[in-house]
């Protein structure tokens, strides 16, 4: 472990000349553009700029990218807090608080959230990785489809804590997620699935513009008849910064929520976005917050970015270490690799070591320069909340458009976008909570798949969910946590 | 439209989940002896279940305080459609354009000068940002295809 230290000093060793450090910067900066603008996320910056790199040396290019991977996880925050319209899937659970906070004057205190909360995340994100990263690697390669399926399961259960106040609407919600995410191809055969002959529908509706409708437009239809919240007040840092109550009350959530984020983040296709709604929703079943959640409070705020930054940290494990990416911007990342003639894999740290330290080195110096960034840009952020809903309304509508438009490069977005706004808004004003809509939409696919490709490699016999430890650990926490409720109500009424 | 809006969301539900759960069912294979659940599978159990629970709505619904939608909430709706349909037939950027500057104008009631100051402010981001930097390969629609042809 020691060693990896001294490694790690190696890499920041390189990284500090000055073509390096400019890269450091420029891609935190781009990251953050990138990850703040609604539609555009770190898959599309990262292909985008990938010709960039071509006249760069190997090290430098990765610096690059991985620097804009990183960073996209703060700007996916400055969105979600101050138009409501999540830059990246992963903000959504931080729209939930960080736009209500904002609702109630406190913008500056719920981005400072968000900042801190992904500055501490991601720190212990690699130094989990720094300290083990062979080590979670190897772990992650022991969940194969029948071990995500039990996991996805258990998560999926974690569905039920977001629900609210009426199990019947919450999960009325979770299934038209469900259902929306079987649209368009099923993924084992590859063949069309609930498309109607429709060939925009053929890759299913996308994740973007579906959020963007659901937060961001049903929101605006909402500002139209809300009373006017602006005020001229100027908000200072000193404004946002945390007092020694509030720092107390979200460290331990922040430290929890970057470990379970870093090794959600090694897991196979689990993702940032499903490190996310996990810490969320494991912070309202499990902990009090001062604030319920969803109401502003910074302990959710703080739950979901620590989360997701810990994870984008965590997912770099497998990719440098076994050449497995964790989603769709690791795959990026991984051409990137090879395009440069780099074998990722446990040889990546016997023989380029220097180019792989050299990456999770970059991901530390992003993490300071982002956390700078960020802190610095707060003031003139918050300038927001003196902007009058009549201004608000246009504004934020536009950029919905434009945002759901990009995502598909194309009108099915903006139509995704327009439905998912109409019925999300309806959805809301009769109590159908939405987040578990959201979360299901995310995690069917992939338990879905898991299960398909599961049974088909056991010929259909379900007994391989039973082989594994990991299966029956995953399973027994499932009923635990599918029956803890009913045995607490019975045992409520037993005791009347 | 009072007394019938709580009932939207069940009514809706209920229809969306037979309407899947009998088209996977006539349409895609359920299951596999030897691979499992087929590409039908997810979709009709989902819209079994979202019919059952879409009838228990139902039920609940009935004892619910009635609630009623405002139609100025959907006045963005109107517009916003019609800036779907501008998208094909102007093209998107132009469409949105119009959209901002009615709105302003007209809806907000900003005088010109405030109008064309929010309007070029937020314009040049969306075109500094998505044509110009991400090239996005907005529509120029049919108007403006008709034009350059001929």
């Amino acid at each position: 472990m020691l060693e990896n230290f001294g490694l790690l000093f190696g890499g920041i060793q390189i990284l500090l000349n000055p073509t390096n450090m400019w890269v450091v910067i420029l891609g935190t900066i781009v990251g953050i553009m990138i990850g703040a603008i609604p539609g555009i996320g770190s898959l599309s910056g990262c292909a985008i700029l990938l010709p960039l790199t071509y006249n760069f040396d190997p090290t430098t290019a990765i610096v690059l990218l991985a620097t804009i991977y990183y960073s996209t996880m703060f700007g996916g925050s400055i969105s979600a807090i101050l138009l409501n319209i999540p830059g990246d899937s992963p903000a959504v659970m931080t729209a939930l608080d960080g736009y209500a906070l904002n609702r109630k004057g406190h913008a500056g205190k719920a981005l400072f959230a968000a900042t801190f909360a992904s500055f501490i995340g991601g720190l212990i994100g690699m130094l989990i990785l720094v300290c083990t990263v062979m080590w979670l690697a190897r772990f992650g390669l022991n969940f194969g489809n029948a071990e995500m399926t039990t996991l996805l399961l258990l998560a999926l259960v974690s569905v039920s804590w977001l629900i609210g106040d009426n199990p019947t609407k919450g999960i009325i919600s979770t299934l038209i997620g469900a259902l929306l995410s079987t649209l368009g191809m099923d993924a084992i055969l590859g063949s069309a699935r609930l498309n109607f002959g429709n060939t925009s529908l053929m890759g299913g509706i996308q994740f973007a513009p579906l959020v963007i409708g659901a937060v961001g437009f049903s929101q605006v239809m909402k500002l139209i008849t809300e009373a006017d919240t602006s005020c001229n007040t100027k908000v200072s840092l000193k404004d946002a910064v945390y007092n020694k109550k509030e720092l107390i009350r979200t460290l331990p959530v922040i430290v929890r929520s970057g470990i379970l984020g870093t090794f959600v983040g090694v897991l196979p296709g689990a993702g940032a976005t499903t490190a996310s709604f996990a810490s969320y929703a494991i912070q309202k079943k499990s902990f009090k917050s001062e604030v319920p959640l969803g109401e502003g409070a910074i302990e959710g705020i703080s739950a979901s970015e620590a989360a997701n930054n810990a994870a984008s940290a965590g997912s770099f494990a497998p990719l440098l270490a076994l050449g497995i990416p964790g989603s769709g911007t690791g795959s990026i990342l991984l051409g990137g690799l090879l395009m440069w003639g780099l074998q990722p894999g446990p040889l990546l740290f016997t023989n380029n070591s220097e180019f792989a330290w050299c990456c999770i080195a970059a991901l530390f110096l992003a993490n300071i320069c982002a956390v700078i960034l960020a802190t610095g840009m707060m003031p003139a952020m918050t300038k927001i909340i003196t902007v009058s809903n009549k201004i608000l309304v246009p504004a934020i509508a536009v950029i919905c458009a434009v945002g759901a438009f990009s995502a598909t490069e194309s009108s099915f977005g903006l139509i995704t976008m327009f439905l998912a706004g109409i019925g999300c808004y309806i959805m809301d004003y009769y109590g159908y909570p939405l987040a578990p809509m959201l979360l299901s939409f995310v995690l069917m696919p992939l338990f879905e798949k898991a299960m398909r490709r599961a049974l088909t490699s056991a010929a259909g016999n379900p007994a391989i969910f039973l082989q594994s430890t990991i299966c029956k650990v995953c399973l027994l926490c499932f009923f635990i946590c599918l029956m803890a409720p009913i045995v607490r109500a019975i045992v409520g009424k037993l005791k009347k | 439209m009072k007394k019938a809006g709580k009932y939207i969301v069940p009514v809706f539900v209920i229809a969306a989940g037979l309407f899947f759960a009998i088209y996977c069912h006539t349409h895609y294979e359920f299951y596999s002896p030897t691979q499992g659940p087929m590409p039908g599978f997810m979709p009709e159990v989902i819209g079994a279940l979202l019919a059952l629970t879409g009838f228990l709505a139902l039920i609940q619904a009935k004892n619910e305080p009635d609630k009623e939608l405002n139609p100025k909430n959907f006045s963005i709706v109107v517009a916003m459609g019609l800036v779907l349909v501008g998208n094909f037939v102007i093209g998107t950027l132009l469409s949105i354009g119009l959209f901002l500057l009615i709105w302003l104008k007209f809806i907000s009631k900003y005088n010109w000068k405030t109008t064309i100051l929010v309007f070029l402010v937020i314009m040049g981001f969306v075109v500094g940002i998505f044509k110009l930097w991400m090239d996005i390969p907005f529509l120029p629609g049919i108007v403006f295809e008709i034009l350059l042809d001929l």
